[in-house]
Formats: structure tokens, sequence, C-alpha cells
């Protein structure tokens, strides 16, 4: 099996709190990789190690055989971030900020503008919501254009934290389509999320944190198996794991 | 061969980000609230300072009579000077006020304007107590007692300068008192009709810009959450830089180039009647000053704001998006405080709390280059606003991963 994401040792600490400990994170590439935990217990931390914002104070992390704690600038650029609050530029129009971060990316709007329509139509976004200031949509609507903005990016690998809050049934369901069809291309997505129906529908493999440890990782049926007294329990199963104690507790 | 070709794909990303970063960030500088604020702002301001007196004056000339009798004192004739600096301030084109020399007293007492009248002994009394000057003010309005308290300041100025550049003869060869630092005297006239009203601008456009600065700046990212995704997708973190110092370069020159309009609008419905008093906008004579000083002003004024935005910037990336939103406006404003109130006492002082203030080095330099001295000092202020701008891009840069400036509030 070959890995987007292969983790060593990775650590990281905020004075006294080490908030990620002694972490091996392995991602297969082309999979749905749910990273899950309790508040608190180093998702964000993990993901912004990943991304090479935070230095790890100890460990490895390669990416694409990337090793990004050496070549910190190597990294960026290659992994679409869905941050957990809407990113953009409340001033700027969603269709500016979208241009925008086509240019960022080096992307030539016309290259990308079938496909931007197709997002677009499926996630309800009509003409007039383009030519607004981002600040005077609704929640739902500025989460799914930074669900837009994220995708039309087309990297390999994909961070999504949190893709479906705030969105109402119709677009929270075709968030999930979306991800799906994005992972049988091929992509490699980590996700980071609390609505157990995007965990049901989406997750291939899940990652359990807590207090800074990664306490599981395998397959989701894996998890079921090990924490839920039947099979058709996934939201028992991730309770469950939450409050197991970790090695040595 | 591989190898230069990837670098060269890498510095042509590069350039496309930086393309981009820079596209967008004077987007946001030309949003309607932000233009609003850094064009629209110094042009209302100034417009309205200069139209809202006219309103509860007169528009009819002022005629300032003098009467000098100063006889000097230890080769000094502190009047004559008072006579000609004031024939600098009010020169003969200008429609609003016309300064007109008399020689005797009973004329000034028979004013229907202003009158000023310098006794014989004023030198004497400068030099040994107080002296006084003889004002006659016949309209009593807001615009003859602006005029009148000009006068008051730029007599006082002189006689401040002689006395303080007096030379104090030797009384022994083993000992020589140094003279007084380089005072007005060693400034030019240009450089006297230049100190004010650049030292005022600078204060008050860099109080103006202060806080716009705040949202064109990082702290405005880190609110937005957006830096987190320009760091992530920015390969060269510097570009966010160099893109911040150019939209803070083109809001600093808008700002001057607004602030001058507002002026010049102003007083060009002021005297609506006068195809000269644009040019004599602020004190500033530009028509006597000429094209290359006044460009050494705005040159100025421009550098100053630079300054003032860079230190914005550098205070964004090294401290928490909270404390940044509150300090950076504080620290540009407390320096430019401190600047204009010790210049405003005066304009040609030189003490160490203004050599530390990074707004004085482009206002001192310009006085020198227009006095024509290009001495030493000139140099250390041009190498001063370099060091200080490499050293505040340096420590934007330093600080603009740091994670708690990105993550804590």
């Amino acid at each position: 099996m070959t890995y987007m994401i292969k983790t060593l040792n990775l650590t990281k600490s905020f004075k006294e709190k080490v908030a990620v400990n002694k972490v091996n994170l392995l991602v297969p590439k082309g999979s749905i990789f749910a990273l899950l935990g309790p508040n608190g217990a180093g998702k964000t931390t993990t993901i912004r190690l990943l991304l090479g914002l935070l230095k790890p104070d100890y460990g490895e992390i390669e990416i694409n055989n990337i090793n990004v704690v050496a070549q910190p600038k190597e990294i960026r650029g290659k992994i679409a971030l869905l941050p957990q609050i809407s990113a953009a530029y409340h001033d700027l129009t969603p269709m500016q900020n979208i241009k925008f971060i086509l240019e960022l990316n080096n992307i030539h709007f016309d290259d990308v503008k079938n496909e931007l329509n197709y997002y677009l139509r499926r996630l309800d976004i009509t003409a007039d919501l383009l030519l607004k200031p981002f600040s005077k949509l609704s929640g739902g609507e500025q989460r799914a254009i930074s669900f837009i903005m994220t995708i039309i990016l087309n990297k390999d690998f994909l961070i999504l934290d949190e893709p479906t809050s705030g969105l109402d049934i119709s677009r929270g369901k075709y968030v999930r389509e979306i991800i799906l069809d994005l992972a049988k291309k091929g992509k490699t997505i980590l996700l980071s999320s609390h609505i157990i129906s995007d965990l049901e529908e989406l997750a291939e493999y899940c990652g359990i944190m807590k207090n800074g440890f990664l306490t599981f990782q395998d397959k989701k049926e894996k998890l079921i198996e090990k924490y839920a007294s039947s099979t058709e329990n996934f939201e028992e199963a991730i309770i469950q794991a939450f409050r197991a104690p970790i090695n040595g507790d | 061969m591989q190898k230069s070709k990837k670098t060269l794909n890498k510095k042509s990303l590069n350039l496309q980000q930086f393309k981009a970063i820079l596209k967008k960030d004077l987007s946001l500088l030309f949003r309607k609230k932000i233009a609003f604020f850094i064009f629209g702002g110094p042009f209302l301001l100034m417009f309205f300072m200069f139209i809202l007196p006219t309103l509860f004056s007169t528009s009819t000339t002022l005629n300032l009579l003098i009467y000098n009798e100063d006889q000097g004192y230890m080769e000094q004739n502190i009047g004559n000077q008072i006579v000609l600096l004031l024939s600098q301030y009010y020169s003969s084109n200008d429609s609003h006020v016309s300064v007109i020399l008399v020689d005797n007293y009973s004329a000034i007492l028979k004013t229907e304007d202003l009158g000023l009248y310098i006794p014989s002994n004023f030198s004497t009394l400068a030099f040994t107590s107080s002296p006084s000057l003889y004002v006659v003010d016949t309209q009593q309005t807001i615009s003859s007692q602006t005029q009148i308290s000009i006068i008051y300041n730029i007599c006082q100025k002189v006689m401040t300068s002689a006395i303080a550049n007096r030379t104090i003869p030797d009384i022994q060869t083993v000992q020589v008192s140094p003279t007084s630092g380089t005072g007005e005297q060693s400034l030019s006239v240009k450089a006297s009709i230049i100190a004010y009203p650049l030292g005022y601008m600078i204060f008050l456009l860099i109080a103006l810009n202060s806080s716009s600065n705040s949202l064109i700046g990082f702290a405005r990212e880190k609110r937005m959450r957006t830096m987190e995704i320009m760091l992530a997708y920015t390969i060269n973190h510097r570009s966010l830089i160099i893109s911040k110092v150019i939209t803070g370069v083109v809001a600093s020159v808008g700002s001057t180039l607004s602030y001058f309009l507002g002026i010049g609008a102003a007083t060009l419905v002021i005297n609506r009647n006068s195809d000269t008093n644009f040019f004599n906008i602020f004190s500033l004579n530009f028509k006597l000053l000429g094209f290359w000083d006044v460009l050494l002003v705005i040159l100025s004024v421009i550098i100053a704001l630079f300054l003032s935005t860079l230190m914005t910037m550098a205070v964004d990336c090294n401290l928490t998006r909270e404390a940044s939103e509150r300090l950076s406006p504080l620290i540009s404003i407390g320096f430019s405080f401190f600047f204009y109130f010790l210049i405003i006492v005066n304009p040609f002082a030189f003490s160490t709390a203004l050599i530390i203030n990074p707004f004085y080095w482009p206002y001192r330099l310009v006085l020198l280059v227009v006095s024509k001295k290009f001495t030493f000092e000139v140099a250390i202020y041009i190498v001063e606003i370099i060091s200080l701008t490499l050293i505040l891009v340096y420590l934007a840069t330093k600080g603009i991963e740091k994670e708690k400036n990105l993550y804590l509030e």
C-alpha cells in the first residue's frame, strides 16, 4: 500500500501542553481518512503540522514523498485546504475570491470554467450570489463557496475541516457526493468532522485522536468491530473510542 | 539542465503568485469603504478645514501694514529679519493678504485692517528682556485673527532663532564656548517656509492613515481567517510582505495627493476670482519654492507614511491579532505625536528625542536638501531610512510564520 501521509513520532507542544504526542499517522493514497477526536484532541494542530504552518518539536512528516519538516516550502501549494471557519475576503465577491485563489495557484480560469459551473449549479450558487460581497452571503452560502474554492484547485491531497458544517440538508448531501466523486478520481482526502452522517457516508479509514495521542487508525469496519456492540452502530463505536483509555492511562 | 528548468518554473510560479497577491491587495485597497477612508478622508478633511473658516469671515483682502523701527543689537536686526520672512510668507501675488511697508507709526494706527509695529528697541530687548510688538486688528474676524497669530508665530520664531544663534565672544583663548547647534540661519529661507506645513502634513496624514493601515494589513487577514490559506498556498511568504508594502505605498501616495487636492480645491473655491492662489496652499508657496522643492516635500511625506505602513505591518506580524489591532495604529500615532509636538515649538530643533523618531528623518532630510546642505547628516538620514525599512521588512517576514501570532487571539 502506498501512503499519501506518513508521520513518525510527530510531537508538538504549546508551553506545558503536548498537543500532538508521538503520532504515527498513515493515510493511504486515494482514500478518505477521517481524523476524529473530542475537542482539544490535537486534530487541528496535526493538520497545521501537515500543512507546514507549524514546526514540530520532534518527528517526521512525509507527504507524497516530500519531507515537510526539512522542506516546508515544497509542500506549500500542494495541499488544498478547507479551514474550519470559512476563509475568504469579505469585501470581495465570491467570484473575485474564486478567481484570486485560482490565480494564486497558477490555474487559468478558462481551464476550470466548466468544472466550476458544474459545482456552482450542484451547490445551488446562483449568478447573483457570485456578484454580492462575500460578507452579504448566508453562513451556508459562504461555506459552499469556500468548499468550491478548495476543490476547484484540483489538488491530489485535500484537507477538509468540517466541510458540511452550516450547510442545509440539500447542500450537505451534494457536498458529500462531490467528496466521494473526488475520492473515486484518486484524490486523497483527510476529513475532520463531528457530523456523524458525513463520517458514516464518507470515511473509509478512521484515525482517533485523544489528548494528543493517535489511539486508533484503521478501516472504519475495524473501528466498529473493536468498539461497537453491533456492526451497525458507527456512532457508538466513535463514542467508545473517544472514551477508551489511552495506553498507560 | 532539468534543475535550472525547475528553478525557472519555481521563479515564474513565485512571480505569478506575487502578481495575484498584489492584485488582490490593491483590489481590497480600492473597495468603497477603505478607499473612502484612505483617499477621501484627507481630501474632505483638508477641504472642510479650509472652507469652513471662510463661511465666518469676509473674502476681502487684508492689508498688513508694517512699520519697522528696530535699530538692531550686536549686529543683529531682528526687525529686518521679521520683515524679510513675512514677505516670504505673504507673497506679492497673494490676493488674500498684501504686505505694505510704511515709514511712520501713525500709518499703522490709522490702518483699517492689520498693523504691525516693531519698535526701535525690539532687538535690544530680545537679548536682554521681553520685547514688545504692537499689533492692530481693526477687523476682529476669524480670518484676521488667524493672520495675526501667524504673524506672531513668525516673529517669535525669528526672535528665538536670532538669540539662539548669537555669537558669544571669546574671553580667553583657552576655552571656547560651543556655538548653538545648527539653527534656522544655517538653513535656507525655503526650509523655514517648508518646515511648519511639512511637519503638520506628516503628523496629520500619519494620524489619518494609521487606522486605515490596519484595514489593508495582516491584522485584517487574521480576522478574516485568510492568513492560514495565504500561508498554505504561497510558496514564498516574502511575497505577502512585499505586496502589502507596495499597497501601503500606493495608499500613502494616494493620501498625500488627496491631502493636497483637498487644500487646492478649497483654495480654488475660496479664491474663485484669483488665478494665483492655487499655488499658495497652506503657506506653501509653490511658485516661490519651485517644482523640485515641492516634489521633495511630497516625497518626504510619502517616505514618512511608508515607514508608518511598515511599522504597522511589523507589529501586525509579530503580535497576536487582537494585540496588533489595538497597538499598531497607536505606535505610529505616538511617534508622529512626539515628532509634531517637538517641532511645533521649534521647527529646526535637533534633539535626541527627535533623532530617534523615524518620522523626523524624512522631515529633516528635506529641510537640509532644500537648503542645499549636503552634509554627513543627510547621508545618515538616508542610511537610517533604508536600514529601518530593511529591519521592519525582516521583522515582518520573520514574524509572519510565528504560530502564536497566527492562532492566538
